[in-house]
């Protein structure tokens, strides 16, 4: 038994002459003027066939444009989009992230809002109209004393902008006072109302208590009280925002 | 030296005097916090916290406090000026400016006036007593961001949010000067203790220096990476010191207009730096609420 198995020179199969012909032309014909250094590469270089018509900066505009035109016509999705394009090609363009924290605010993502807002604010923190938008996505998620520290920021780079005094910080503390004055209210009632009283129990005026003790109208037996304020907190609608300080 | 957290938040202002009557030195600060903080600077050169003043429902734009060193003054965006006795801690009096008639404050050298600048280029001076608008200065410009008093008493100096620097001749009461050295606005001016001179910072990353009596240009500064904040002149008269919001505050000769020393300890915009009476130590305040106290160079 011979065992079978390839046993060929690697080559074998090429013809010779083929071979040498191919290395003839593959051989690396050496310049003079080359090989001593005084060849202009760039006039050897080959020019790219097609002409870039725009650099970075002049692509990113356009593409700011676009976006700003996308978000004039309430398209805020698609200008956001255009937007990233952008800050792919300027990555450091605080205008592009302040614009972006408006268009999320316009269409409610207001965790997206802030954090373009913030970065605005990063990258150019003198900038006062970064600080004004901070404020105002601030005040979406209902943070109004961090917001009203954005606008004291904004006022205080640039104090001559009557709309960011009126519309941002003033708007801003009449809502804190607003609601320190609900939540004095509401505190107030609550004293007069979780008064205990001790009377007797057999007495007419001890089942009137009974019944009445929210304040509201007179329940009847077996009703409870609780059931109701938990009905008023499902009717809350989904995008409510909670207002805190 | 230095105290890294003054204040909750970033630090706008501050004033350094010295208590004529116990000899204390005072270092009062105010900041986006709504507070007001009056500091003692010990013998053992340490900082201590002496009061916290509250009251103001905003943040602080500016403090400062009267050349006797007994009385601090601070205005807030809450339209309010607040005068406070530096000793007690107490609030003497507190004055409605009215809506933004209250931005940079500065006590008169004899301690009767406040003035400040506002909205409509008008300098308001408030009786220190009386608690009342005494006299107002119509500069006819913008927005007045800045403003200083010649420690002679015969001038004001104010900057504008557009550049224009005026000056008033307090005699007469009338605009004596209007510069119109740079374009973007003054954010700090300040006389030299001869009143000689006056020196102006701008949000073109320039500092200029004036001769007060014929408003010739004396100096172009530069140095800064941007906005110059704020300027304030060294009791000796011949440096003084500006801050800036490229994060550092550098000591100038007015003389040879070259800056001595540039220090590099805040790590945010430095909204302003002041000397001490004596002009041995400086104090400046930024955005990262800190406060910093430097022996001057030279």
């Amino acid at each position: 038994m011979t065992s079978f198995g390839w046993k060929r020179k690697i080559g074998a199969t090429v013809s010779k002459t083929a071979s040498k012909v191919f290395e003839e032309n593959s051989h690396d014909d050496v310049d003079v003027s080359i090989a001593s250094g005084d060849v202009d590469w760039i006039s050897l270089v080959q020019r790219p066939k097609v002409m870039r018509l725009e650099d970075a900066a002049a692509k990113s505009q356009r593409l700011v444009q676009e976006g700003v035109t996308l978000a004039e016509s309430e398209r805020y999705w698609e200008a956001s989009r255009k937007w990233d394009e952008a800050l792919q090609l300027t990555p450091l363009d605080e205008k592009i992230y302040e614009m972006k924290a408006q268009a999320y605010m316009q269409l409610n993502e207001v965790l997206p809002a802030l954090n373009a807002a913030k970065h605005a604010v990063e990258l150019n923190a003198l900038w006062w109209t970064a600080h004004q938008t901070l404020g105002r996505t601030h005040l979406g998620l209902g943070e109004v004393r961090m917001a009203i520290k954005c606008f004291c920021r904004a006022v205080h780079l640039y104090p001559a902008c009557e709309e960011l005094w009126e519309e941002d910080l003033r708007w801003a503390v009449s809502l804190l006072t607003k609601r320190t004055a609900v939540q004095n209210e509401i505190r107030e009632r609550l004293e007069t109302l979780e008064q205990p009283r001790i009377v007797e129990l057999d007495s007419d005026e001890g089942r009137a208590v009974d019944v009445r003790r929210r304040g509201g109208p007179p329940l009847a037996d077996g009703d409870d009280v609780s059931d109701t304020t938990a009905t008023t907190l499902n009717c809350l609608p989904a995008n409510y925002i909670v207002m805190r300080d | 030296m230095s105290t890294r957290k003054a204040h909750e938040d970033s630090l706008w202002s501050c004033a350094w005097a010295k208590n004529e009557r116990d000899g204390s030195e005072n270092i009062v600060t105010g900041g986006v916090d709504d507070l007001v903080k009056i500091w003692k600077w010990t013998s053992g050169e340490k900082l201590e916290l002496r009061h916290t003043l509250e009251g103001h429902q905003l943040g602080v734009v500016s403090v400062d406090i009267n050349p006797q060193g007994t009385m601090a003054a601070s205005s807030s965006l809450d339209s309010h000026i607040r005068l406070w006795d530096v000793e007690a801690g107490k609030q003497i009096k507190t004055v409605d400016a009215g809506p933004v008639d209250a931005w940079t404050i500065s006590f008169s050298p004899d301690s009767r006036f406040l003035a400040t600048g506002s909205q409509t280029g008008k300098i308001n001076l408030f009786g220190v007593d009386s608690g009342k608008k005494e006299s107002s200065l119509d500069t006819r410009g913008k927005f007045t961001l800045s403003i200083a008093y010649s420690p002679d008493g015969k001038y004001i100096a104010c900057g504008a949010i557009d550049g224009i620097i005026n000056i008033f001749d307090m005699t007469t009461g009338k605009l004596l000067h209007t510069l119109e050295g740079h374009a973007m606005p003054i954010r700090g001016l300040c006389f030299s203790p001869d009143s000689q001179l006056l020196v102006t910072a701008s949000d073109d990353s320039h500092i200029k220096i004036y001769d007060v009596q014929h408003a010739n240009l004396a100096g172009t500064l530069s140095g800064h990476g941007s906005w110059v904040l704020n300027v304030a002149f060294s009791p000796d008269n011949t440096h003084f010191v500006s801050c800036s919001s490229d994060k550092t505050v550098k000591v100038w000769d007015a003389g040879s207009r070259q800056c001595v020393h540039t220090f590099l300890d805040h790590t945010d915009q430095v909204w302003c730096a002041k000397y001490n009476s004596t002009g041995t130590k400086i104090v400046s305040v930024s955005e990262d609420r800190a406060v910093h106290i430097y022996d001057s160079p030279a």
